[in-house]
């Protein structure tokens, strides 16, 4: 037999990363053996299993926060693959961890101790597509650039486009409910998706896929899922409602001297583009600075660098001058709204700009050890909380000058959806106790700052384990009372993605 | 001095390119039409040349149809005083060809003055990289192709150019009026600023229909087919040396 499991331990390594979130391992949680090893590997194949140091990628995340001690990683090819696993974890009390493409920022689909991964990139079928209503209807490994791509082809794309689409796939898009740039335009996964299928643990399948757009028998449970970050059981197929493809996009980067004008195109666009409106996003002089050196990226306005910058894209379907002037007009002619402006003039110049936007979070990854925090907050929070950031940190006697010069506060996001993405980020990943000081002092402070502005502390990213002692925060005592009632239904053993999304989850 | 930038409405560069139905042409139908990147190169050059005060005016031509004034707008845009659209139905991208450009560029500088003509040094439809150089002898002017690098000299008689050959590169000495087309490394263009745009609309377009010019323009080539590659055959992977020396014999029919 072979042996799969090391002997060594990690886990007080473990415990001393997560001092501040003070968990620790379920211990009604069984400890996987050989034989599970074995049983796994006859229902799936050889090639249905990871092992050793094949499991190692899918331990960690790509902000470099979160490592796992996964000795097993599945990868199912059916539905009725996963609904064997997740019958057999239950009656074992093995716990499991649905994952995607692993792109998360929360860490919600990393292992926290030795939980199994259940992974999904076999199950990449794109089983149909309906012309008629434009529903597509996928398994839950698909990634998103390849939908894009598939439905580009026919004229249609899918409702959400983020940075990470490229390796996303999109079960773990609708389990954490994913926004991203097109939020603005085409509302969310819940409005979006208009059949899903998951298996919950225990292994019943809960067969919801249709491409039915209106269908009122019941509760809908397909929307307690979309959201659940994979705790209440696992997304394995779905039919997402897509949009056509708009024929001729324009995009216009703008410099504001202070966050009152982003604030105002903010405003204009949504009112005079509304019929045409695609994205509004803005960004820092910091976002810009550390994105463009980073990654060496072109700078649009050459060598002069802005305060703030805003991008804002409009979307037709008719060739010619009366959309983008439109946008233009909006954006060229008024008084005192920026500083300076450019606009993308072919395809190329369109991809270059959003290149920019979309990298920025990679950019600070480059540089150093990041804490991110995706909140929405009230527009005259948006920018403040950055700044309020920045003060708390430079007052602070936890650092000395020296780091506090190396700490860098960014604020960008998704303005037209009242989403800001804050960025502190430090050089490099080898000074721990500074990340633990920071974290520390930023944590408490974001949060509580939020939740007295009665903001969301995560507007699209999710709680993972991140923000599951945060969870109260954000949501009523009552309402966290009926989610954990809930998720006592769908999974009475706690086994399914334990220690994320509520709080003090057993 | 002045300069003439010709600017080429064309399929974007990022869009896939596919043949009609009829596989007589490219299809545009519905498709983003961009500025000719070579253009977009041409037309930065020209702007830098008068921000450095070596050319007083810049005019940018075109010929298309009328969605070729956005191309021409672009070049506003970006910077360009006044424009020039020769108005026409013709394809541009197979019909118009570069001997019909020449003369087309040759009977509108036969009433204005121009001391550089900038190109760029092909478009990326027809990829033909003939304008220029045919432009140049029909005006009896030098044409420096390829260019990297243009110095115009003080006296603004005479240009040093930077040509990228074969064999690497290449610097020769022009009298002026001279043509010259861009290579891909003479400039980035920058980006167009929108408060330009917005001041564009405002600066003159001289619009010229083609069949008033009196020129013979009828395309010298016939397009008798356009079609795609063929799509390429998946590999095969074989068990054995044996076995991929009958493949070799029986269905590649090489040895």
């Amino acid at each position: 037999m072979k042996q799969f499991l090391s002997r060594s331990s990690s886990l007080t390594t473990l415990q001393r990363r997560f001092a501040h979130l003070n968990i620790l391992r379920n211990s009604s949680f069984a400890t996987l053996t050989d034989k599970d090893i074995t049983q796994f590997e006859s229902l799936l194949g050889p090639n249905g299993i990871l092992t050793g140091d094949a499991v190692e990628p899918h331990n960690s995340d790509w902000t470099k926060k979160y490592h796992g001690h996964s000795k097993l990683v599945l990868k199912p090819k059916t539905t009725e693959e996963v609904s064997a696993i997740l019958r057999i974890c239950d009656d074992k009390r093995l716990a499991i961890v649905p994952q995607g493409g692993n792109t998360g920022l929360v860490g919600g689909s990393q292992p926290v101790f030795d939980e199994i991964v259940l992974n999904f990139s076999r199950m990449n079928q794109i089983i149909d597509f309906d012309e008629s209503y434009g529903i597509i209807t996928c398994e839950a490994g698909c990634i998103l650039q390849d939908l894009h791509t598939y439905l580009n082809a026919k004229g249609y794309l899918m409702p959400l486009d983020l940075g990470a689409k490229g390796s996303c796939q999109i079960g773990g898009n609708l389990a954490t409910n994913a926004g991203g740039i097109h939020f603005i335009k085409y509302n969310s996964l819940h409005a979006n998706c208009v059949g899903l299928e998951a298996v919950v643990p225990g292994g019943r399948v809960l067969d919801n896929i249709t491409t039915l757009r209106k269908d009122n028998t019941g509760y809908d449970l397909k929307h307690l899922f979309i959201g659940a970050e994979g705790t209440l059981g696992a997304i394995t197929k779905c039919a997402i409602l897509c949009p056509p493809l708009p024929k001729f996009r324009h995009l216009c980067l703008v410099s504001c001297r202070s966050f009152e004008q982003v604030l105002k195109i903010l405003r204009s666009a949504k009112h005079e583009l509304s019929d045409i409106l695609q994205a509004v996003e803005f960004m820092d002089g910091n976002a810009m600075e550390t994105t463009l050196s980073q990654l060496n990226f072109k700078n649009p306005f050459e060598s002069r660098l802005y305060p703030f910058y805003a991008l804002v894209e409009v979307a037709s379907n008719r060739e010619g001058t009366e959309t983008p002037d439109r946008l233009y007009e909006l954006l060229g002619s008024a008084d005192d709204l920026i500083i300076e402006g450019v606009v993308a003039q072919d395809e190329t110049q369109l991809s270059h700009i959003w290149q920019i936007r979309e990298e920025i979070a990679s950019a600070y990854i480059k540089r150093g050890y990041t804490l991110k925090y995706d909140l929405s907050l009230a527009p005259e929070h948006f920018y403040k909380i950055v700044d309020d950031t920045r003060d708390v940190i430079s007052r602070s006697p936890t650092f000395t000058a020296n780091e506090k010069h190396s700490i860098a506060v960014t604020g960008y996001g998704h303005i037209g959806d009242g989403n800001v993405h804050l960025n502190v980020c430090i050089p490099g990943y080898d000074d721990h106790d500074l990340q633990d000081r920071l974290s520390g002092l930023v944590d408490g402070y974001v949060f509580e700052y939020v939740r007295k502005a009665r903001g969301s502390v995560s507007a699209e990213h999710g709680v993972g384990l991140q923000k599951a002692q945060y969870l109260n925060y954000s949501k009523s005592e009552n309402m966290i009372h009926y989610m954990k009632e809930i998720k006592r239904v769908f999974d009475p053993h706690g086994i399914m993605n334990p220690y994320k999304v509520l709080p003090d989850a057993k | 001095m002045k300069a003439l930038v010709g600017v080429k409405r064309v399929l974007d560069y990022a869009i896939k390119v596919r043949a009609n139905p009829q596989k007589t042409a490219v299809d545009l139908a519905g498709l983003k039409m961009s500025m000719n990147p070579f253009d977009e190169i041409a037309v930065e050059e020209a702007i830098k040349m008068r921000e450095a005060g070596k050319v007083k005016e810049v005019i940018a031509l075109t010929i298309g149809d009328k969605n070729a004034a956005e191309t021409l707008r672009g070049a506003l845009a970006l910077g360009a005083d006044s424009g020039i659209h020769v108005l026409t139905d013709m394809r541009i991208d197979q019909d118009l060809q570069p001997l019909a450009v020449a003369k087309i560029f040759q009977k509108i500088m036969s009433t204005r003055s121009f001391d550089l003509v900038i190109l760029g040094k092909q478009a990326i439809d027809d990829d033909c990289n003939q304008t220029g150089q045919i432009l140049g002898s029909l005006l009896d002017v030098p044409s420096a192709t390829f260019s990297s690098k243009i110095e115009l000299s003080a006296d603004g008689k005479s240009a040093e150019v930077t040509r990228e050959v074969d064999f690497g590169l290449q610097k020769i000495r022009v009298s002026l009026p001279a043509v010259f087309t861009c290579d891909l490394r003479l400039n980035t263009p920058r980006f167009a600023n929108v408060q330009n745009i917005i001041k564009a609309k405002k600066k003159p377009v001289e619009t010229v229909n083609l069949a008033d010019l009196g020129i013979d323009v009828a395309p010298r080539l016939k397009v008798e087919k356009v079609e795609m590659p063929s799509e390429r055959a998946g590999g095969v992977i074989v068990g054995s040396v044996d076995e991929l020396i009958q493949k070799l014999k029986n269905e590649a029919k090489v040895i």
